[in-house]
């Protein structure tokens, strides 16, 4: 009889599990709802693209090329003309108060002075407390500086980009890239993947893995833990149940409820936020299972250490903040000391987030992610079973 | 006759804290053994260890032969235990507790209906069988989780203090159901520490902070027990109870009533002192007459005597 599945067991283990989940308003709660709010909230808010900035001009030139400047930007739809300024003074307060982010200062006489051949110079300064955005809103300076004078004069100016407060950062001040360059040369970029270089594309695959953690770790600890809360725990280790047919009974629901949440969070991604999708659907499921191991093991260890629900929570929160924070998902990991780059390589998510973006972005499949698949299919077993005997003996 | 279960020197420490120590006891098929002690005595932690979900630290014993350390795997399939909280899942129906409960112990199809069947029956719930379980009041919820231990037919019952907070009513109607299961053959295993429910088995073992101080039949044991009992009736009972229950020769006072139960060990005067004491307290009308011991005047004369 030991070791010995028996499948009515299970199958009855399974439908009380979704039966119970089903009744439960604060567990049905955590199936659906917060997948799909968190999938649309992040859609729509974590963007890290600018599209609209304030700018602020002090223009001493007043000519048809200042003028014509000025256009360029508000034309660009990335910056929209908050006010014109009279001094600098002024700009230091309207940039403290976060009115204006972006400000462009044009000295008298630049108009005359590229006519005539001689070089003048245009300040431009960006408010750097957010480095990131203070960088791309340098680089789209570059970009309408470069495209206005390209034909004209463009190795006559000199942009200098200032990033106020964040000291030294990506627009140190200096000249801007486009213009040390040879009159005729010009440097295109092109992102591959990504051609538009939205963060949406970027991290609403990332989410997905985020999603899937949280349903599966949750309701894993949850459902476990709430056995021995409300004292059936008792009940089934006093029964002939084997340990195993009990794990496989609480983890296969929850990871039937973990599939069903990712398709529905991937297909909103795709159709709802336009993300391309490019890789194989199939591919990105069969490494889904992998993952979904290693949270099924993770959600059990934490129903060992847990008395409470309240504890399981806790628990939870411990281990999915660092595995968010060391996944690559917001923070780049080759940005990390390397100390804590270690710690990654043994972050299940951190492969999975490879793997969602690869399949999404790239549409690369198994050719090229199957050492991320291997690691996940090797911490995936071995978390499962440490943490299944870890509760078996717990139960015996 | 047959031992179902049989223990010997049975012993659990937590730590420095010994919860069962050295107790041996052996169970006859069909008994109704009782455990009687306080709260924190080691009642439960004994019936965890013969249901074979807790290691013994040391000693021994077998549960309808098979051995509770080596083969605990065996005495799950033929035990019912029924544990001290309530254990079914409230947020289950009573059918969907039972058809689960019935599966774990690998019934189908026929056998399962039939068990569920017996179960309803039992515990007359089959009108309220698709109700959850947590609607339903105390007293059924306690004939259920009764059913959820028998659905497997089991010859041996383990039952931790199962009519804790039921009223009276369902009490009596509780242990009806237990004399039934005894009449067909089964043996059941029930701690208390109620004492009119201890009267109610054939057997009991009284056991305080985890050892056995006394066992053998309610008769038995009030026949045996080396303490005599006396009730008095007074007018004042209340100042003569203040008086009297700090005299050396009463081992024990208590109020039934109106009436002064005192309990004074054997072979000591007691009405001689008490009337000679009476008389220089100016206490002039009393009847004094010896009673048979109750179950409780045998707990506490046995308890102060371990505890001494």
């Amino acid at each position: 009889m030991k070791g010995f599945i028996r499948i009515p067991v299970l199958i009855s283990m399974i439908k009380k599990e979704f039966a119970q989940v089903l009744r439960d308003n604060r567990m049905r709660g955590i199936l659906f709802g917060p997948p799909i709010i968190m999938i649309i909230v992040f859609g729509y808010a974590v963007n890290m693209d600018v599209n609209s900035t304030d700018l602020a001009v002090i223009d001493e030139d007043k000519s048809s090329m200042s003028r014509g400047l000025i256009e360029k930007f508000t034309g660009s739809g990335y910056f929209t003309l908050y006010s014109y300024l009279h001094s600098e003074k002024e700009l230091a307060s309207q940039m403290d108060n976060g009115n204006v982010e972006t400000f462009i200062h044009i000295k008298r006489g630049l108009s005359k002075n590229i006519k005539s051949g001689r070089t003048s110079e245009i300040q431009v300064i960006i408010d750097g407390t957010d480095s990131n955005r203070g960088a791309v809103i340098s680089a789209y300076v570059n970009e309408i500086m470069q495209s206005y004078f390209i034909d004209k004069y463009l190795n006559r100016v000199k942009t200098v980009i200032l990033l106020r407060s964040s000291g030294v950062a990506a627009g140190t001040p200096g000249v801007a890239s486009g213009f040390v360059m040879s009159k005729g040369v010009r440097v295109v970029d092109r992102a591959y993947f990504n051609p538009t270089l939205l963060s949406k594309n970027y991290f609403l695959p990332g989410i997905i893995g985020f999603i899937v953690s949280l349903i599966t770790i949750m309701l894993t600890a949850m459902s476990i833990v709430k056995e021995r809360e409300s004292g059936t725990m008792e009940q089934i280790i006093v029964s002939p149940i084997q340990p195993i047919e009990f794990i496989l009974g609480k983890t296969i629901p929850f990871a039937m409820i973990g599939f069903i949440d990712m398709f529905v969070v991937t297909i909103i991604t795709i159709l709802w936020f336009d993300v391309s999708f490019k890789g194989n659907m199939l591919f990105l499921f069969f490494a889904a299972f992998f993952y979904i191991l290693c949270t099924l093991a993770v959600g059990i260890y934490i129903s060992t250490i847990s008395r409470t629900q309240q504890q399981a929570m806790m628990s939870f929160f411990l281990f999915f903040i660092p595995a968010i924070l060391f996944s690559g998902f917001a923070f780049p990991i080759y940005a990390m000391p390397e100390t804590i780059q270690i710690i990654t390589y043994v972050n299940p998510l951190m492969y999975f987030i490879i793997i969602i973006r690869g399949v999404f972005l790239k549409g690369v499949g198994f050719m090229v992610l199957w050492k991320e698949l291997l690691v996940l299919v090797i911490i995936g077993i071995t978390l499962l079973y440490l943490s299944a005997r870890r509760l078996s003996r717990r139960m015996e | 006759m047959e031992h179902v279960v049989e223990i010997q020197r049975l012993t659990k420490k937590f730590g420095d804290f010994t919860a069962v120590d050295n107790i041996s006891l052996s169970v006859e098929k069909g008994e109704i053994f009782g455990f009687l002690g306080p709260n924190g005595a080691g009642k439960t932690t004994t019936i965890k260890m013969l249901c074979g979900i807790m290691m013994p630290t040391s000693g021994e014993g077998r549960v309808s032969g098979y051995d509770i350390i080596s083969e605990q795997e065996r005495i799950k399939n033929v035990i019912g235990y029924m544990s001290q909280r309530f254990s079914l899942y409230e947020d289950l129906t009573v059918m969907e507790n039972l058809e689960f409960f019935g599966s774990i112990y690998g019934l189908e199809g026929f056998r399962l209906k039939e068990g569920i069947d017996r179960v309803l029956d039992m515990a007359g719930i089959g009108e309220r069988k698709n109700e959850l379980v947590k609607r339903l009041p105390g007293g059924i919820k306690q004939r259920l989780a009764l059913g959820g231990a028998i659905l497997h037919n089991p010859p041996i019952l383990f039952l931790d203090e199962p009519t804790s907070g039921v009223d009276p009513l369902m009490r009596r109607n509780f242990w009806e159901i237990i004399y039934r299961f005894s009449e067909e053959g089964r043996t059941i295993f029930v701690t208390t520490h109620y004492m009119d429910e201890a009267e109610h088995c054939d057997r009991i073992a009284l056991i305080i902070a985890g050892e056995i101080i006394a066992l053998d039949s309610p008769d038995a044991l009030k026949k045996n027990f080396n303490h005599v009992v006396y009730s008095i009736s007074t007018d004042n009972f209340l100042d003569v109870f203040e008086k009297i229950r700090h005299l050396d020769f009463i081992v024990e006072a208590a109020i039934f009533g109106t009436d002064i139960h005192i309990m004074c060990e054997e072979n000591i005067p007691v009405k001689k002192k008490l009337s000679s004491f009476f008389r220089e307290h100016g206490v002039s009308s009393y009847a004094l007459n010896r009673i048979m011991p109750s179950l409780e005047d045998v707990f506490v004369g046995n308890a102060r005597r371990f505890s001494r």
